[in-house]
């Protein structure tokens, strides 16, 4: 029903803005009042697509995880083996389409790529890892993306 | 806090003096790792003179970016009075809640402003920033010149060799006590750091930890005072330069450093003026690092927002911070 949650988000940040902000007079309330509307804006923009973020995140990340896997297969550096056994382990699925399913299996996901990253970021110029470079790319390019699509462009400097 | 708590408190650390007003209490906003508060007090001398001050309260919050503590801010304040660095007369502090609920400590009100933007952006300032960026090297110079002897509450690595993996150590630690979810971009950062470091500096300097446009006051003939030493320690004098730096002190939105000069620039004004001879793969380390570093803070900050013991929007906000930074080191570590 109307109004949807995103719209009463919306509603709340213009009724407080309306009526509270006029009342503020130092410049430390005008400040938070400020930090507020702005967290009501990231909330706002980022509810109707949290879903659709998550699936299409754990989409990429696995498939990020199954190249890095193939290109691991016949890698014999320090810490390849035990980056397989990790990769051979990945976590389950999330059993439905709730945000707290969808967000525990993406951490799960990103935490793989943490517990990689000591050999990922070796493969830029360890000859041993050469054949995870093209991996090590697109896991950078992944995240590069991800980063830039929750940034708030008010607070990115440069 | 009210004017009567803080009449009452001036009152007992100054009996000669009668009748104390104190006037005009503003917080001022920002100052995440602690609460900063500015008011004007008067009284009678014991010569029947009236005096006037302006000063600077900085009290504990209920939580925090950092996990830092007074004595240290206080106890440097106190050694570079008359070293030549511009920094507040502190007057007092005190180590439990008895009289504002928290610790805090009390000093002299320096004029100027310390906002970056402003400076950087700002056409009523254009003349006066060479200045400030020439002022800027210096001090930080003077700052690393200093000598940490005599300030045993400085955190300090065992030895020149070990001050950058000391600071890695201590960053990693912290995040891995209050990041709430993974980081794997900062985690490929601390696998990057430990695979440079730099060649370790001649002696331990006093390290600022925070030094950058916005944490030093200005005034139309240039600095007035450095702000802000909550993070100081002792170890690589090129770490304040690598965080001085980041992209995020950029405020003129270019390349320009604190956007006040070019990095060549000010390294230049810097070892002029003194300062160490900066290698260029140590700069691009600290650099690297310094944006890990904050990251950091603001992982500690979301951390007290979650958890409800803060109800600092600003903690909330500088979560959002650090996808710019992600994007930042990915470049810098690609």
């Amino acid at each position: 029903m109307r109004p949807y949650p995103e719209e009463i988000l919306r509603t709340i940040q213009a009724g407080v803005m309306s009526h509270f902000a006029p009342e503020l007079t130092s410049t430390y309330a005008k400040a938070q009042f400020g930090f507020s509307m702005l967290l009501f804006s990231v909330a706002t923009r980022d509810y109707d697509s949290a879903v659709p973020d998550l699936l299409e995140a754990i989409a990429t990340l696995r498939s990020l995880l199954e190249g890095t896997q193939k290109a691991l297969a016949d890698v014999t550096a320090d810490g390849a083996e035990d980056a397989r056994a990790v990769l051979a382990a990945l976590p389950p699925a999330a059993g439905g389409l709730r945000l707290s399913a969808l967000r525990t299996e993406h951490e799960a996901l990103r935490a793989v790529i943490s517990q990689l990253a000591p050999l990922i970021e070796r493969a830029a110029d360890d000859p041993e890892l050469a054949a995870l470079r093209p991996s090590r790319s697109v896991i950078y390019a992944y995240l590069s993306a991800d980063a830039r699509r929750r940034m708030v462009p008010i607070l990115t400097a440069g | 806090m009210d004017e009567g708590q803080l009449a009452a408190y001036l009152q007992h650390r100054m009996p000669e003096a009668r009748g104390v007003v104190v006037s005009k209490i503003a917080r001022i906003p920002g100052g995440a790792s602690r609460e900063t508060w500015s008011f004007d007090a008067r009284w009678s001398a014991a010569d029947g003179a009236t005096v006037e001050r302006g000063y600077i309260l900085r009290r504990d919050p209920t939580a925090s970016l950092l996990d830092s503590n007074n004595d240290l801010e206080f106890e440097l304040y106190s050694a570079l009075a008359g070293s030549g660095i511009p920094v507040p007369e502190v007057h007092w502090i005190e180590r439990d809640g008895k009289w504002l609920e928290r610790p805090f400590f009390v000093m002299s009100r320096l004029p100027g402003i310390s906002d970056g933007r402003t400076l950087a952006l700002s056409p009523e300032w254009a003349a006066v920033r060479p200045v400030i960026a020439r002022q800027k090297a210096e001090i930080l110079a003077k700052i690393h010149r200093v000598d940490i002897t005599y300030l045993p509450a400085l955190d300090r690595p065992a030895s020149c060799d070990a001050s950058a993996s000391h600071e890695i150590a201590r960053w990693e630690r912290t995040m891995r006590q209050d990041m709430l979810e993974p980081q794997p971009v900062l985690e490929l950062a601390f696998a990057w750091l430990k695979r440079h470091l730099p060649p370790p500096p001649n002696r331990l300097a006093l390290v600022h930890g925070d030094y950058r446009t916005g944490n030093f006051l200005y005034d139309q003939p240039g600095i007035t005072g450095i702000l802000d030493w909550e993070m100081a320690h002792a170890g690589d004098p090129v770490e304040d330069l690598g965080w001085l730096m980041i992209k995020s002190w950029r405020w003129a939105g270019d390349a320009r450093v604190g956007g006040l000069c070019s990095r060549e620039e000010f390294v230049r004004m810097y070892e002029d003026a003194g300062g160490q001879k900066v290698d260029a793969a140590a700069l691009k380390f600290w650099e690297v690092f310094s944006n890990v570093k904050f990251a950091i803070i603001f992982i500690t900050g979301t951390k007290s927002v979650v958890e409800g013991k803060t109800p600092d929007l600003l903690l909330a906000v500088t979560a959002f911070v650090n996808p710019g930074l992600e994007v930042e080191l990915l470049e810098l570590i690609a």
